[in-house]
C-alpha cells in the first residue's frame, strides 16, 4: 500500500507530520484527492472509544462520530471493518502528528502485530483455513514485515525509539561567541553507526522469510534445511564483506550456530525437507493413497487398515521430528522399510497384555484383524483349559530400530496378490507401526452369540439377551473349545481385552459351557474348516447392543495343529535386518 | 564504503561460513549425502585451512 503522506524530511519516520495540504488547491485528480484527504486524516484524541479512528474520520467528514462508529460496526459484521480499523490505527497519525509505527520498539511490535492481525482477518475472510496452519503461514510474513521495517528504518537513519527532533532554534550566522576559561577536552568524533551487521541481518530476514513463505505454500524446494543453509551463506557473505569494511564480527555468532546445526544434520544425514503440519490420515482406497507424505514436527498418524489395492503401490512417509503412528493394512501385503536417524521404531499388535488404544473408536478401527499370518508364529504352547498361546514374532512391542541411523525391514503377508511398499523415514522421534492382527491371543474369536451377560465381566451371568436390560448387555463370542469370551469393545484403561467373560460361573473356574449348564443358544461356531462368517449383525435384532462391537472376523485362521508344527525359529522372510 | 584494515578473522570466518553454507545447501537439497566421518573430515579440513589462512594473514600483516 502506498500512501502519499507528506512529512518532514528529517530522516526520521517518527517525525511529526506537517500540516495537511489544502485539497482545494490541489488539481482535480481522484486518487490525489483521496491521498490528500487521507493525509489530512487524524486520529482523534478527544473523541475516542478505542484508537480514535472513528472520531477522527467523523471530525474530518463533519459527521456525528456515533454514525461513523456504527458504520465501522456494520463493516466489521461484513468482515472488513476490523482490518480497516487496524490499518487506520497503524497508518493514520494522531492529532499531534505521530504515527503508531516508528515510535519505539514495543510500539512497533504492537503495530506490526496489528498489521498481522489485519492480514489474518482478511485471509480468514478469503478461505477456510485452520488457525494453526494460518499461524504457521503468518510467521514468515511477520518476519518479512519486520525485516522490511528494519530496512526502512535503517535507510532513514533513525535510531530506534529516538524522540522526534523538535524544530531547532533559528541558525545564527556570524562568528562564534568567544568563550573564556580552560580549554575543553578534545571531543571524540562520534563513531559511525555500524551498518554491515544490521544490514546483513535484514537481508537474511527478508530472504529467509521469502523462502519461508514459499515453503509454507507447500513448495518442497524451499525447505527449512535449505533456508538455514541460505542464511548461513548470507551470514558468510556478510562476514566476508566485513573483512574489508569492518564492524560485523558479531555475525560470527549466528553463523557458528547455523553451521553447528547443519553439521549436526549432516552427521545424521538428516534433511529438514518437510514443510507440512502434523496430520491424521485414513486411506481406504487406492485412488486416495498418495505416494508421499511429509510432516515437520508433531504427532501424525496414517491409518491404512482398510486399504484395498488393485496393484502394487509405494508410499513414502517422512517426518522430521515427533511421533508417527502407522496402522498397517489388513488385506494387503506390506513390505515395510523404516529408517530412523535419531530415535526408534517399534512394531506393536493388539494384545491381551498390552493396551494399544485409548478409546473405543480406535479399538473399533483396529479390531478388524484376524489370527496372524503363520509366518509370524514362532512358537505355540498349550495352556491350561485348552487354550493355545502362540508366540509371535513382533507380537508385542518389538523394537525395529534404535540408536543412531538404524534401518529395518519387515514383510507382512495378508494373502494378497498386491504389495504396499511402505518407506518410512523419521528424523528425531518415534515410529510406531501397528499391525491390527492379534498378537498373543490364540483363541478363535467367533461370531457373536445370541447371549448376553448381566453386568459383564468374567463373573457375569449368561442370560438370553431378551432378559437383560440394554444398558447391561454384553455380547459374547464363543471359541472352538466351547468357551464364551467377551467380545465387547474395549473399555478405556482395560488392558485385557478381549477377556474370558463367561462360562465360569461364580466359582471362577473355567469350564466348558456344557459342563456349566449354559446353553449358548444362537452361538455360531466358526471353525478353521469353515468359510469366514458374515459380518456381525448390528443391534437391530436385539442381540447386540450399542455398547458392543463386532468381533474380528477371521479370514485366514490357522489351526493350532498347524501352528504347533511351526519351528520355534524366526521365519526366513521376516525380522529386522 | 570506507577503507578498513583487513580483518583476517572475519575473512576466514566468512569463507568457512560460505563453504559450510554451500555444503549444507547441497546436503539439505538432497544433492549429496553426509555422515559422521564426512562431516568430521570436512570440518577438520575447512577449519584447518582457515587456521592456516589466519596464520598466513597474520604473518603478512606483521
Amino acid at each position: 500500500m502506498s500512501l502519499d503522506v507528506p512529512h518532514v524530511d528529517d530522516g526520521s519516520m517518527d517525525a511529526p507530520v506537517t500540516d495537511p495540504p489544502d485539497p482545494a488547491t490541489e488539481p482535480h485528480d481522484p486518487w490525489r484527492g483521496f491521498a490528500a484527504w487521507f493525509a489530512s486524516l487524524r486520529r482523534s484524541t478527544s473523541d475516542r472509544m478505542l484508537a480514535g479512528v472513528a472520531g477522527g474520520v467523523a471530525q474530518r467528514l463533519g459527521l456525528p462520530s456515533t454514525l461513523v462508529r456504527a458504520g465501522f460496526v456494520l463493516a466489521a459484521v461484513a468482515g472488513v471493518g476490523i482490518p480497516l480499523y487496524l490499518l487506520a490505527w497503524v497508518l493514520v497519525p494522531d492529532a499531534s502528528g505521530r504515527r503508531l509505527l516508528g515510535q519505539s520498539g514495543p510500539t512497533d511490535l504492537l503495530a506490526l502485530a496489528a498489521l498481522v492481525l489485519a492480514g489474518l482477518l482478511v485471509m480468514g475472510q478469503l478461505a477456510e483455513v485452520s488457525l494453526l496452519r494460518l499461524a504457521w503461514r503468518l510467521v514468515p510474513w511477520a518476519l518479512l514485515l519486520t525485516g522490511v521495517a528494519l530496512v526502512l528504518r535503517r535507510r532513514d537513519g533513525s535510531a530506534e525509539g529516538s524522540p522526534v527532533a523538535p524544530p531547532g532554534p533559528p541558525v545564527v550566522h556570524g562568528p562564534p561567541p568567544v568563550v573564556h576559561g580552560p580549554p575543553a577536552p578534545p571531543v571524540r568524533a562520534p563513531r559511525p553507526r555500524p551498518f554491515l551487521g544490521p544490514l546483513t541481518w535484514c537481508v537474511v530476514l527478508v530472504v529467509c522469510s521469502f523462502l519461508g513463505i514459499v515453503a509454507a505454500g507447500g513448495n518442497g524446494v524451499a525447505s527449512p534445511g535449505v533456508i538455514a543453509a541460505v542464511a548461513l551463506l548470507l551470514f558468510g557473505g556478510g562476514l566476508l564483506l566485513s573483512a574489508f569494511v569492518g564492524r560485523a564480527r558479531g555475525l560470527l555468532v549466528p553463523a557458528t550456530i547455523l553451521a553447528a546445526v547443519l553439521a549436526g544434520l549432516g552427521v545424521l544425514d538428516l534433511r529438514a525437507d518437510v514443510t507440512g503440519m502434523p496430520y491424521d490420515h485414513v486411506y481406504a482406497t487406492e485412488a486416495s493413497l498418495p505416494t508421499h507424505l511429509s510432516s515437520a514436527v508433531g504427532s501424525s498418524s496414517v491409518d491404512l487398515h482398510a486399504l484395498a489395492l488393485g496393484g502394487d503401490r509405494h508410499l513414502r512417509i517422512d517426518q522430521f521430528a515427533g511421533r508417527l503412528t502407522i496402522v498397517l493394512p489388513t488385506s494387503v501385503d506390506v513390505r515395510l522399510e523404516v529408517r530412523t536417524s535419531l530415535g526408534r521404531a517399534t512394531l506393536q499388535r493388539p494384545s491381551r497384555g498390552s493396551t494399544l488404544w485409548s478409546d473405543a473408536d480406535l479399538a473399533r478401527r483396529w479390531a478388524t484383524g484376524t489370527i496372524p499370518d503363520p509366518g509370524d508364529v514362532v512358537d505355540a504352547e498349550v495352556l491350561d483349559g485348552g487354550y493355545w498361546r502362540w508366540s509371535l514374532m513382533g507380537g508385542n512391542g518389538e523394537q525395529l530400530t534404535s540408536g543412531l541411523r538404524d534401518r529395518a525391514t519387515r514383510r507382512f503377508r495378508n494373502g494378497s496378490e498386491h504389495t504396499l511398499h511402505l518407506e518410512v523415514r523419521m528424523g528425531v522421534g518415534e515410529v510406531q507401526v501397528l499391525d491390527p492382527h492379534w498378537a498373543d491371543d490364540g483363541q478363535r474369536l467367533l461370531k457373536p452369540a445370541q447371549l448376553c451377560t448381566v453386568g459383564g465381566g468374567p463373573r457375569g451371568v449368561v442370560k438370553p439377551c431378551s432378559d437383560v436390560a440394554v444398558a447391561n448387555r454384553v455380547a459374547l463370542c464363543m471359541n472352538e473349545n466351547g468357551y464364551l469370551v467377551d467380545c465387547r469393545e474395549d473399555r478405556e484403561g482395560t488392558p485385557d481385552w478381549p477377556r474370558v467373560a463367561a462360562c465360569r460361573g461364580f466359582t471362577g473356574g473355567e469350564q466348558p459351557c456344557a459342563e456349566v449348564g449354559i446353553d449358548p443358544e444362537g452361538a455360531e461356531l466358526v471353525g478353521p474348516d469353515r468359510s469366514p462368517p458374515d459380518p456381525p449383525e448390528d443391534g437391530s435384532d436385539g442381540s447386540a447392543t450399542t455398547d458392543t462391537i463386532a468381533p474380528p472376523t477371521p479370514t485366514s485362521v490357522v489351526s493350532p495343529t498347524v501352528a504347533s508344527t511351526i519351528p520355534s525359529t524366526e521365519p526366513s522372510d521376516g525380522g529386522a535386518s | 564504503m570506507n577503507r578498513h584494515p583487513l580483518d583476517p578473522i572475519a575473512l576466514v570466518a566468512g569463507l568457512v561460513a560460505l563453504i559450510a553454507g554451500f555444503t549444507g545447501l547441497l546436503h539439505q537439497s538432497g544433492a549429496i549425502s553426509l555422515d559422521l566421518a564426512t562431516v568430521v573430515l570436512m570440518a577438520l579440513i575447512v577449519l584447518g585451512l582457515g587456521g592456516a589462512a589466519l596464520v598466513v594473514l597474520d604473518l603478512r600483516r606483521r
